[in-house]
């Protein structure tokens, strides 16, 4: 798992929910618990880079979690678990991708001096 | 991740062998490539949403199609189509004709400095998304469809069986035309007939390869379907009766009586009601050499003049009447149907009688019996010598009497055609006319009394006595007397009348 502690101190009020979540899906171990961790982990992904103007600066990754997580959900609801689990990764990850492009075109076109991010 | 989940979508759809299933897979591998058109045009920058949209819906679809899910998997390769075009169609002029390639780390310059960049310019006259470096057809855009796309080249019929890939149902995989480009399928024959199974109506059942619908696949046992198994119908493809070994009962004439009854199947009976069983036609039925159709009388043999209906034949001697000159009267056919004469009724033919006047017997040709003391005339049996009686009496006296008499019922014995003999009884004239009359009657019944005594049948014997009547001599002399005392054997054959008394002739 590749999770930070920003994202636990982040604000949003869904850590407490997302903690337990997980909790419970590393003991159990079990597909549905797991699934349902990360994709909640996605929401607070997406939300999170949609507040740093990911749908503005950084359409490719902001589009791209979004649709990762609708398909997360879709499968969710055929109890495929597995590509539930697989598509709410990618679109954590997309979502983080496209938090720190937005962040990064945010400040440059701020006149900042951080430089653009690669795409993958 | 990604060759994982090519690898199991080319798993599923070898598994399921839907045809859609590879469709869709054909057409996301070509989305695919479109999206690295794109992203070389640059929709990264000009259509980010569209590309993004793309990628992931074709991930979406190979993820499904592993599954077996060629709908929703088709569904999302559709929506992928449509980001990828209007990506695509955003990203057009946005790409840089120049490619930027850095070599080494950054160099950190200072800021006021620009880095050092080497700029390659590549050109990519078919657009085709190849760049003519790399493009071995430079002048030919690459047609992407999936196969060696990379090589610039397009490639008509991918798999080249010959059909192009327009046509082509299979475009990977070579087959013939006539099954669309497709490979056709082994054919299988589970029952071993040589029928394949998909042609065999029974394809556990071998053909019976008789040379009857063999092409169907089905053994027929019974092939004309007359309940009689073909091994033991002699007629396997006609049907017939079981009690003609399965052959239909022909009838080849038509004239009703099957072929195996009829002694003429090819000629049809004339059911003239004359031997209508036997199947033959009798044209004469009489076989009178009139036919039946110009004969009268078809069942009775006669002459055409009588329009071939017999000729009557009265006396039955087997000679028509109108050929039998004596038509009632019994003959034989040599004599025109007359009987032969016989002059002396002794029953042999006057032509086969040597004596035809004087009856006679067959061994002797029709000649009479040589007697010593009796000689057989015509008409008469005459004796030799006079049989005797007492004087004034009817009784026969001596011993030649006795013999003469002896020979004429052996005359008569040996000569059965002498139907009737007449005893006469005869006297001289001395002595009263009457008394006379009465003693020869009674003489010539003693003489018959006598033969029948001998064996004689009564019906052959007839006695009469004409006393002094008939003289022969004068009986004015003893020798004259002598001889008119007499007794005479007169043959009277049947139909012969009696003769009537004589006229007494004159005493000489």
């Amino acid at each position: 798992l590749e999770l930070s502690q920003d994202r636990f101190r982040g604000k949003n009020g869904m850590k407490r929910p997302f903690a337990l979540a997980l909790t419970l899906g590393l003991l159990a171990g079990c597909g549905p618990v797991q699934s349902t961790a990360y994709l909640i982990d996605a929401q607070v992904q997406i939300e999170a880079a949609r507040t740093a103007g990911a749908d503005k600066y950084a359409l490719y990754e902001y589009t791209a979690a979004n649709l990762y997580l609708h398909q997360s959900r879709v499968e969710t609801g055929y109890s495929n678990y597995d590509n539930a689990l697989l598509y709410a990764k990618k679109a954590s990850e997309f979502a983080r991708q496209a938090k720190t492009n937005a962040e990064a075109a945010a400040s440059q076109e701020a006149g900042g001096t951080s430089g653009g991010s690669q795409t993958p | 991740m990604k060759r994982l989940l090519l690898g199991l979508l080319a798993v599923a759809v070898a598994g399921s062998g839907c045809v859609s299933g590879g469709q869709v897979r054909a057409d996301s591998e070509v989305i695919e490539h479109d999206i690295e058109r794109a992203r070389r045009q640059g929709a990264m920058k000009c259509a980010p949403r569209e590309l993004a949209t793309a990628e992931a819906d074709v991930e979406f679809a190979q993820g499904e199609l592993s599954e077996g899910k060629s709908g929703p998997a088709n569904d999302h390769v559709k929506a992928a189509e449509v980001a990828i075009k209007r990506a695509l169609e955003l990203s057009k002029g946005c790409a840089p004709k120049q490619v930027l390639i850095e070599h080494g780390p950054p160099v950190v310059t200072p800021p006021t400095k620009k880095p050092v960049v080497i700029k390659i310019e590549t050109a990519d006259k078919d657009n085709d998304g190849v760049p003519d470096d790399l493009d071995k057809c430079p002048d030919q855009a690459e047609d992407k469809d999936g196969f060696q796309d990379e090589d610039g080249c397009p490639d008509p019929d991918n798999d080249g069986d010959g059909v192009l890939d327009l046509n082509d149902r299979c475009p990977n995989i070579p087959g013939p035309a006539s099954n669309f480009g497709c490979p056709v399928p082994q054919a299988t024959d589970k029952d071993g007939d040589g029928v394949p199974d998909e042609l065999d109506k029974c394809p556990d059942q071998p053909e019976d390869k008789d040379g009857f619908q063999d092409e169907d696949g089905c053994p027929d046992p019974d092939n004309d379907g007359d309940g009689l198994v073909d091994a033991v119908d002699r007629c396997p493809n006609v049907a017939g009766p079981i009690t003609n070994f399965g052959c239909p009962v022909l009838d080849k004439d038509g004239d009703g009586i099957p072929d195996n009854l009829d002694r003429c199947p090819d000629e049809p009976e004339d059911k003239d009601g004359f031997q209508d069983e036997d199947g033959c036609p009798d044209l004469d039925n009489d076989a009178d050499g009139v036919p039946d159709t110009l004969d009268a009388c078809p069942n009775l043999a006669g002459p055409a003049t009588n329009h071939g209906c017999p000729v009557g034949d009265s006396d039955g001697d087997g000679v028509a009447d109108d050929a039998d000159k004596c038509p009632t009267v019994p003959g034989p056919k040599e004599n025109a149907g007359c009987p032969w004469p016989d002059a002396d009724h002794d029953g042999i033919p006057d032509k086969d009688d040597k004596c035809p006047d004087v009856p006679g017997t067959a061994d002797l040709q029709g000649c009479p019996k040589k007697y010593k003391l009796v000689t057989v005339t015509k008409g008469l049996i005459e004796i030799k010598k006079q049989i005797l009686f007492k004087t004034n009496s009817s009784k026969i006296i001596g011993r030649t009497s006795g013999q003469i008499l002896g020979e004429v019922a052996q005359v008569l014995k040996d000569n059965p055609s002498i139907k009737h003999v007449r005893i006469e009884g005869h006297t001289d004239s001395t002595g009263t006319e009457l008394h006379n009359l009465k003693l020869s009657q009674d003489r010539a019944d003693s003489v018959k009394a006598a033969l029948i005594g001998e064996g004689i049948e009564p019906t052959r014997l007839e006695s009469i006595g004409y006393g002094q009547s008939k003289p022969i001599a004068s009986n004015k002399t003893s020798k004259g007397r002598a001889k008119n005392r007499r007794t005479e054997f007169h043959i009277v054959n049947e139909g012969e009348q009696t003769p009537p008394p004589p006229t007494p002739a004159p005493a000489p």
